[in-house]
């Protein structure tokens, strides 16, 4: 049950872009570390990318999410405090615990992560071109929450060693729940986007299932 | 504050007037409004006799615009409209998001009208936390007092009856109220119709979900409640199964113009509903949905085709 409408979402993203510029060159920055980390490990690297993508949760689910939609859904703190959850398992696992390494593969894993960052992190921002009101309604990995699933889902396929479940639950809920929204206000790409969010986590879960921990 | 008492002074001196003629029997039609063609149609509350227009305005999502200062300014537009044709009640509730910032926006723009007829609710698990958030209702809205204050889906109504009890003894509310929606918690509801000392009701009916005619309008009837009527167009869902189709040859006979007119004469014709609260975006819907405060009204035989007719479509 939304208590908006998508003209008013939209309105909503346009006054949170103008208020962000220019935070958006820092979250294309810090985005285009994590990719190159993962691409050319470091000693360190799989603690900074386990920053970079808790810092986009812990950003979407408090300024996003509680500061700005909660002004027009009820039910956007909830969203808010499962992000900054998720934001601080990230944070634990992966620089607490330091559980967490990344490398690039080839296998069918490899390539739907491969789809999924490409679609975060260039088919999104490119569709503005498309939107009525342009780069207002520019949509960012780290900055808004369909992206940063996206791109947090998508690194999740490619950790060198199996993916802690915790880490996949919220995405996947959160993946089931903006489908359903998605759906309603009949948004077909969104919909279709959630949908390969839904399929990428289950197939995080199933790797880890099948596969034998292998070392870093 | 000045404004604000005249606006009470306003608001009394109608109200005392209105009052007075339901005592006489007069209330069934008001002169019209500046913009309005013919006498519009009025509602008396049973527990005061004070009347009401019988189509006031709901603001879920409708009126949830945020910020975006363009959509204020279109919605100020609906509200001036509602107003202009002689609208009455407009019910909120914490729950819409920004939609009482946005009436709040809208009345200290226009100036309310001394037809308003302010309807929020409380919305809270907490007790304890339900008069800080009637007290922000007040502040968003820009208002002292508001005319109705409901209970919210009965959500934690024991604790908040006390208070509106309390609240309406104080002047700080004039009448009380609970709501609920389509199939939602009936049983409760009856039992809170049967038991409380509350004023109104609101609950869905419309000419396809008639499930209130069983057993709560007939209460509401025997039990002087005065009934506010939500989703009377199933949130815009009667509209798709209608469209592009002619309106039906007994609309004439009751002197609807459009198929909005047809679904509210259907609800505002049942003798126990008081009020019904068609939400919109759009002024011209607005126009739409007011003009059916004009004109004649179906008799019983005529509601029965209405719903017999709309069932099969
Ligand atoms: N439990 C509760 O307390 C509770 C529950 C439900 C509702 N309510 C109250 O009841 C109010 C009314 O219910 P609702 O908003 O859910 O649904 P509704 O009034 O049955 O339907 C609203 C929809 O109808 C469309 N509409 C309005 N006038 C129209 C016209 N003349 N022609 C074509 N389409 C028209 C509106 O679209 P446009 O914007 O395009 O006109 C909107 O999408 C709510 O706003 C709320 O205040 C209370």
């Amino acid at each position: 049950m939304l208590s908006y409408s998508v003209e008013v979402l939209q309105s909503l993203l346009a006054y949170y872009n103008q208020a962000l510029w220019p935070g958006h060159l820092l979250a294309v920055a810090l985005v285009l570390l994590a990719l190159l980390l993962v691409a050319f490990p470091q000693q360190w690297g799989g603690r900074a990318i386990a920053v970079v993508l808790a810092a986009g949760w812990l950003w979407v689910g408090w300024v996003y999410y509680v500061e700005r939609l909660g002004r027009i859904d009820f039910s956007a703190p909830l969203y808010g405090a499962a992000f900054l959850l998720q934001g601080l398992l990230l944070l634990w696992t992966g620089v607490l615990r330091g559980a967490l390494r990344w490398r690039m593969r080839l296998d069918l894993y490899g390539s739907v992560a491969l789809l999924l960052l490409l679609i975060a992190v260039f088919l999104l921002p490119a569709s503005v071109w498309f939107a009525d009101a342009g780069w207002r309604q520019l949509r960012l990995v780290g900055l808004m929450p369909l992206p940063t699933v996206l791109f947090t889902v998508g690194m999740l396929l490619l950790t060198a060693s199996k993916t802690p479940l915790h880490l996949t639950v919220i995405p996947l809920l959160w993946a089931l729940a903006a489908g359903a929204t998605a759906w309603t206000l009949a948004l077909t790409a969104e919909t279709a986007l959630a949908a390969l969010c839904v399929l990428a986590s289950v197939m995080v879960i199933w790797r880890g299932r099948v596969a034998r921990p292998q070392a870093a | 504050m000045d404004t604000l008492s005249r606006r009470l002074d306003g608001m009394m001196n109608r109200r005392s007037l209105l009052a007075g003629m339901a005592a006489c029997g007069l209330s069934a039609a008001l002169p019209a409004p500046a913009g309005a063609a013919s006498p519009i149609l009025m509602r008396p509350i049973p527990k005061s006799g004070e009347t009401i227009p019988a189509i006031g305005m709901g603001t879920w999502i409708t009126f949830n615009v945020g910020e975006d200062e363009t959509l204020r300014k279109q919605r100020s537009e609906v509200l001036r409209r509602f107003f202009a044709l002689g609208g009455g009640m407009i019910d909120s509730s914490p729950m819409y998001g920004s939609a009482e910032a946005v009436v709040g926006g809208g009345l200290a723009r226009l100036g309310a009208p001394d037809t308003l007829f302010s309807a929020t609710k409380v919305w809270t698990w907490r007790g304890s936390a339900g008069e800080e958030q009637m007290a922000n209702s007040r502040r968003l809205w820009g208002l002292p007092s508001f005319d109705l204050m409901q209970i919210h889906n009965l959500v934690g109504w024991e604790n908040h009856l006390e208070t509106l009890l309390r609240d309406k003894a104080e002047g700080r509310v004039r009448y009380i109220g609970v709501t609920t929606s389509h199939g939602r918690r009936h049983e409760e509801l009856e039992e809170i119709m049967a038991s409380q000392p509350i004023d109104f009701v609101q609950f869905t009916y419309n000419v396809v979900d008639r499930e209130a005619e069983q057993r709560l309008l007939p209460l509401a009837a025997e039990r002087r409640l005065a009934v506010i009527v939500n989703r009377p167009f199933r949130r815009g869902a009667l509209f798709s199964p209608v469209e592009g189709r002619p309106l039906p040859s007994w609309a004439a006979e009751i002197d609807c113009a459009n198929w909005a007119q047809v679904f509210l004469k259907f609800i505002v014709s049942h003798p126990a509903v008081t009020c019904a609260i068609p939400a919109t975006s759009q002024v011209v819907h607005m126009e739409e949905n007011m003009g059916a405060m004009t004109g004649r009204l179906p008799d019983e035989a005529l509601r029965q085709r209405m719903a017999r007719d709309l069932e099969a479509v």
